[in-house]
Formats: structure tokens, sequence, C-alpha cells
């Protein structure tokens, strides 16, 4: 028998405006306290409620840290901000849980993390345009401090930025763009159980590319020394070396379908959800030349600084451009473009010629898989420049 | 005064090969002065034998009819919902519905609210993939016009002005509840009886813009309205003109979009053929198609039969149940097909 338990809290708070009376927003906190109980038979109970106190695991109420009022006004003041329309979600999430059963250790495992999603629609465009920003802990920082900046820039460069035309272009992605690629062509493809195949010793990306998946990576969305199967870490797993895909990432049963040792990559949306293999921090090793010398050698093509909506579909890797720019002559033009897609072959990252020193953390650390969405997927990326990658209209 | 909420759900699933799980909880909401709050908490605990029996005589009487190769597609689930509403201290309302999913391969076989109700397999036989199917006109069973309209509302815009061809006008309306019942949440319709009381008039509005989070439990723990697609919309589909079914037919049963964008995308179907003695046939192995979601709903022509329980299971939105009728287009399958092995 195994059972997980975990007790949590979670707010909800949903923020609009429209450029002349903006601000207004309602709030909701949740607080579960549950279990799920799998026996030898395979039958699984989910139960709310405390665990049986002869069990031994009990877990104290969780603390949402951040209060509440400042952080409805830092959101109203966000949506004031912006001069045409903006709808904004707030969700935190501090859990605690634990996995028991036989021969296994029980360790708390204690986590936050936080989201803001919603869109933006600035004055100009008829297009609403995705926002997407999480990471680890609560997220009332962020918000007085980066969401400022970064609706700026979107609503400056929104602007004036033009519609992008289908085309096959030598490109330089930022770190949050190429976290974006990283995730969708190397991430899920290392993740076991998405296909009956083993993908090990396929080339999926340029020598110039290795990546490793680490749950304990410093400032990382993911923070965790043990997964929802009590699957301890021991330290980074290598995914890529030099682009060749030699690790996989697994939960207990696809380790044993596949006939080797798990990873610490169990992870569930809840309690309630079925462990199954996911990425914690995806780490690409950064290179050695700054980004302003990848766009001269670039000389011409796109810079593409935000990217959304990414789907790896199994055959091509699809991604909402918010905003890029036009490079010319090895220099940003302030020509901003948006409106396009990213639509390429899954092994794009074959195409990459250097990488940047410039390693971040992506801002979006969110992802869904077998209906379980996670706030906290990271993958930490430095700039990436690819001979060739296809847009579209 | 303070309204409170008591939402109480206990189901067992059978699914394919797999043994039975069974899920237990409350929930119970409490909108006042200081906002609104939801606590999953313990019910008094019992054993769901009347469920699980009830699961398993659906499951068995489907079963029984199913062609091989559907087997482990088979999910049948039975639950009772309780919902008692409190207005200061005091309950107003106390509801109990109990009802049964049973669905395969993406087709909801039975949704009804009663226990154990019994349903039989759509299909009596498997069908192959060969050139046949290319030359058949094509139908959208409920869950697939429910996708593809999600899947139009999201990137192309209204509804509105929304005409199938020549005279047929398909109307898109959007319900004010899931027809699954742990989706929907029916204690707080008492606006009518109770509008004159004051104090529920200010309570209330929180707890009803709010409900479908606060019932969802699931959605406690993700991001709220991460995506678009956020699964907390229900739609009704149908057409303004009834036709026959075409015979024989290729009945898209599930479409499932490979990309998220306007225009022409490809999506993964599953499907069934009706041949023309009206027997249905499981059709192997996913499908592969290509087309532009108003464009195939511009090409329907008729809907044939009533409305019906449609589910749309997104991987990263999870379900989101509407109803809609068959719709009959003008396409032939060649048109749209990008595979068939």
């Amino acid at each position: 028998m195994i059972a997980y338990f975990e007790r949590s809290r979670s707010r909800f708070i949903v923020s609009h405006g429209n450029g002349l009376s903006g601000g207004a927003n309602e709030s909701y906190e949740c607080e579960a306290e549950r279990g799920r109980i799998r026996d030898e038979d395979g039958r699984s109970y989910s139960l709310g409620g405390a665990p049986p106190r002869k069990w031994n695991c009990r877990m104290p109420p969780p603390v949402l840290e951040e209060e509440l009022p400042p952080l409805r006004r830092d959101l109203q003041n966000l949506c004031r901000s912006c001069d045409g329309g903006i709808q904004l979600h707030y969700s935190a999430l501090v859990s605690h849980r634990i996995t028991t059963g036989l021969g296994l250790e029980q360790p708390r495992r204690s986590f936050s993390a936080w989201a803001v999603t919603g869109w933006l629609c600035p004055p100009s465009h008829a297009n609403a345009f995705p926002i997407g920003w999480s990471g680890r802990g609560e997220g009332a920082s962020w918000i007085k401090n980066r969401a400022t900046l970064e609706l700026d820039l979107l609503n400056s460069s929104l602007e004036r930025a033009e519609a992008l035309q289908s085309d096959s272009v030598p490109a330089v992605l930022s770190p949050y763009a190429a976290a974006v690629i990283l995730h969708e062509a190397i991430g899920h493809r290392a993740e076991a159980g998405r296909s009956s195949r083993n993908a090990t010793g396929l080339v999926v990306a340029s020598e110039c590319i290795s990546v490793v998946d680490d749950p304990l990576a410093q400032d990382g969305p993911a923070s965790y020394e043990f997964d929802d199967e009590n699957i301890r870490s021991l330290g980074p797993t290598t995914v890529v070396l030099e682009g060749k895909l030699v690790g996989q990432l697994h939960s207990p049963k696809t380790a044993t379908l596949a006939g080797t040792l798990p990873t610490p990559n169990a992870r569930a949306a809840s309690c309630w959800d079925v462990p199954i293999p996911r990425m914690s921090n995806l780490i690409c090793v950064p290179g050695t030349v700054p980004e302003e010398e990848m766009l001269e050698r670039l000389w011409k093509g796109l810079y593409i600084h935000r990217l959304a909506n990414g789907i790896n579909n199994g055959r091509v890797i699809h991604a909402d451009i918010i905003l890029a720019e036009r490079i010319q002559s090895g220099k940003r033009t302030g020509r901003f473009v948006t409106a396009g897609r990213i639509r390429d072959e899954i092994n794009l990252l074959r195409r990459a010629v250097e990488l940047g020193n410039n390693p971040e953390f992506n801002s979006n650390a969110m992802c869904g898989r077998e209906n379980q969405l996670l706030f906290n997927v990271g993958v930490r990326s430095p700039s990436i420049r690819l001979s060739e990658l296809a847009v579209v209209a | 005064m303070s309204l409170h909420l008591r939402y109480r759900f206990s189901k067992a699933q059978h699914q394919g090969s797999s043994a039975v799980s069974f899920t237990d909880a409350e929930i119970l909401i409490e909108a006042g002065r200081k906002g609104t709050t939801a606590q999953l908490t313990s019910p008094t605990r019992r054993e769901p034998v009347d469920l699980v029996k009830a699961s398993e005589s659906t499951f068995t009487s489907v079963m029984a009819g199913l062609p091989s190769g559907f087997e482990k597609d088979l999910t049948v689930e039975t639950g009772i919902i309780t919902e008692e509403l409190s207005f200061a201290g005091k309950a107003v309302r106390r509801k109990k519905r109990a009802y049964t999913l049973a669905s395969c391969h993406g087709v909801v076989i039975i949704l009804k609210e009663s226990l154990g109700a019994k349903a039989s397999s759509p299909w009596t036989k498997r069908v192959p993939q060969d050139e046949t199917i290319k030359t058949l006109p094509l139908v959208l069973g409920p869950s697939a016009a429910l996708a593809v309209t999600v899947h139009m509302l999201e990137f192309s815009g209204s509804q509105r002005d929304l005409r199938g061809n020549g005279k047929a006008i398909l109307d898109i309306s959007e319900l004010d509840h899931s027809p699954y019942p742990p989706q929907s949440f029916v204690g707080l319709r008492l606006h009518g009886k109770y509008s004159r009381l004051a104090d529920w008039k200010k309570s209330a509005p929180s707890l009803v813009t709010v409900k479908p989070l606060l019932v969802r439990y699931e959605l406690w723990s993700r991001p709220f309205a991460a995506f678009f697609h956020d699964g907390l919309r229900h739609w009704a589909i149908s057409c303004d003109t009834q036709v026959p079914w075409p015979s024989p037919a290729l009945i898209l049963d599930t479409l499932t979009p490979l990309d998220c964008c306007p225009g022409k995308v490809e999506w993964e179907a599953t499907y069934s053929v009706r041949g023309e003695d009206g027997v249905m046939a499981g059709g192997c192995g996913p499908l592969h198609v290509q087309f532009e979601a108003r464009q195939l709903l511009g090409s329907i022509y008729g809907a044939t039969g009533e409305l019906m329980p449609a589910c749309v299971d997104d991987p990263i939105a999870d379900k989101q149940f509407g109803l809609a009728t068959p719709l009959v287009s003008d396409v032939l399958a060649h048109q749209i097909l990008s595979n068939c092995q």
C-alpha cells in the first residue's frame, strides 16, 4: 500500500482594467486536506480530510506568507497602468505533501508557487496577447518590480509592431524564448512515457547544446529533494550531451517498464493525481559569447524576445511569437514584429550555431501534461543563435 | 451574516483493465464580508458500496457488447453529489443528485442523472482504416462538434452569423451549467425564491461569479485560467435543419487539435463508420485530418438526432462537457484526411 497526503492552501485574485477605469478585483482562498491511498490490488481511494492520526503523518496548516491587501493593490495598479484592456489572474499555492508506504522514507515536502496569467490588449491592437509569468514562492515581488517592466516592454513595442510574414530566417532566441524551445524540443522528449519508444541516442540538437535536469538548481522554479514518489535527487540528470539525448526522466513506474533506475521526476499536480515523469528544472549549459556578438554574427534576421503557448505535437514545435525585432547589419533596429508563430520541425535545435553567456530562468514555468498543469517547471537557458527558423504569419 | 455551502461528492470509477478507484470528500464554501473561502475536508466516511455496484453494473452492460480492442478505453463513473446551502446558520436548500457517466474512445456513451443506468456499446464491430473510408460523407459526432466549436470560439471569435451550408443555421448557445453533474453547481439557482433577502443578495454574487472554481477542486492546485480554453464554459450546439443520416457515413467521434492557432490546423481524430444498415463500427487507430474550424462548421447542412452529451478532453485544460447533435457536412472524408493507412 502506498499513500499520498497533502495539505495545501491556494489563493486566487482576478483583476482587470480597460485603461479608463482599471483595477477592480476579487479574491478567493481554498484550503484542502486530502489523501489518496493505493492498495496492493491497485484500487485507489481519494479522500478528503486529514490522514489517520496513527499514521503519524499529519501536517501543519500551510501559510500564505504574503498579505492580501498589498497584493490586491499592486495588481490593481498594474491594471491601471495599462492603456488598453488587461485581465490578470493571480494564483498562489503553498503545499505540504507526504508519500508513505512500504519501505519508503516519509520526508515532508513543502513548496510554494505562484502564477499570473491573463491577457493584454494594447489600444492599437484588435488582438489580445497572452500574459504568463510564474515561479517559486509567492509572486508579490515579481508583480511589484518585474511585471511593470514586462508590461512596459510589451505595451511600448507592440504599439508599433508590424505583422510578421511567413519566412525562414536566421534568428537569435532571447533566454526567455530559448527556454520555451528547449522545454518543447528537449524537455518533453526526455520525459519517459510520452511514447513507447526509447528516444535515447537520438541527435536532438547541435553539439553546442548540453542539458541537465536538476530539481535542486539554485533559483529554479522547481525546488525539491524528494519527488512525489519519494525518489531522492542525487544531483542533476544529464539529458542531452553535446546534442545527443543520453538520459530520460522517469517515475518508478516508467523506469520499471524501461528496465532502468528512476530519476527524481515523478510529479503530480495534487495528491489526487498520479505522479508522472515531468521535468523539474532543465538547465542548458551556457556558451561564452555575449548576446551583442551573437547579433553581429547573425547580421540579418530576427531577435525573438518573447514566445508563448509552446506545443510539441510529436512532430512539430509550435509557439506564438509575442514580440520579435528585426536585426539589420548586426544591430537591433527597434522595428518590432508580432502576430506570428514558430512552426518548425522537432529537431530545430540541430540548427543551433552558438550559445550566449547570459543564462536566465524562464519567467513562465507553467507546463501542462495529461491534465496536470504545474506552476513550476523551470528552464534556465542562454540566448541561442539558430542558422534558420521557420516562422509563419 | 454569511452564506455556507456544503458540497459533498462521492464517486466510483471503473477504467478498462485498471482497478476501481473511489473519491469521497466535502467542500465547505463560505461567502461573507471578509471574502470567499473554500475548504476541502473529510465527510463521514462510508464505503461507497452502492456506487461500486452501480458502476460495475453499467460497466458490465457496456463491456458485453464492445468489440475487442476497445475494452481498455471504457470508463464508467458513478457518483452522488449532495449540496446543502445555509444562510445565517439556517439551511435553505438541500439537493442530492446521482449520476452515471460511461465513455469509450472519446464517445460519451451515457451521461444520466441516475445510478447504474443501463447502457450498451455504440459499436458492434471494428472497421479497419482503408481506402473505402475516404469516399464517405463526413459527420461530426457530438464530442467532435464540441471540439471544433471550442476551437473556433477560441481563435476565430464569435459564433454569431455562423451559417451552415445553404439555409442551415448552427445554433451555438452557452449553457448555464455543465451537463456533467460534478462540474455544475445547482445550489445557487435560488435567486427568484430568496431575492427579497437583502443580505443574501450581498453574499450571493461572490459565490455565483466564482462557482466553477470553488467546486472544481482539481483546479485549486493549478494556475487559474492559465489558458483561454479553460474548460469552465459549456456549450450546446445544434442546427435548425434536421436531415437523415447519410448512409454510409464516416463519423468523427473526437477531435484533438495538434496546434493552437487560428486557420487550417491538423487534428487527431477517433472515428466510427455507420453502415447502410445503420450498424456502427468503431475505427482502428487515430486519423489525422486538416481543416479550418469555421470552414468545416460552414459545411454543415443539417443535424441528425437530438442533443447528446459531448466532452472535449484537453490534455492541458482538462475535461469540458457540453451538448451537441451529430452534424452532417457536405465534405467527403478525403477532402480533409491527411493520413489513412
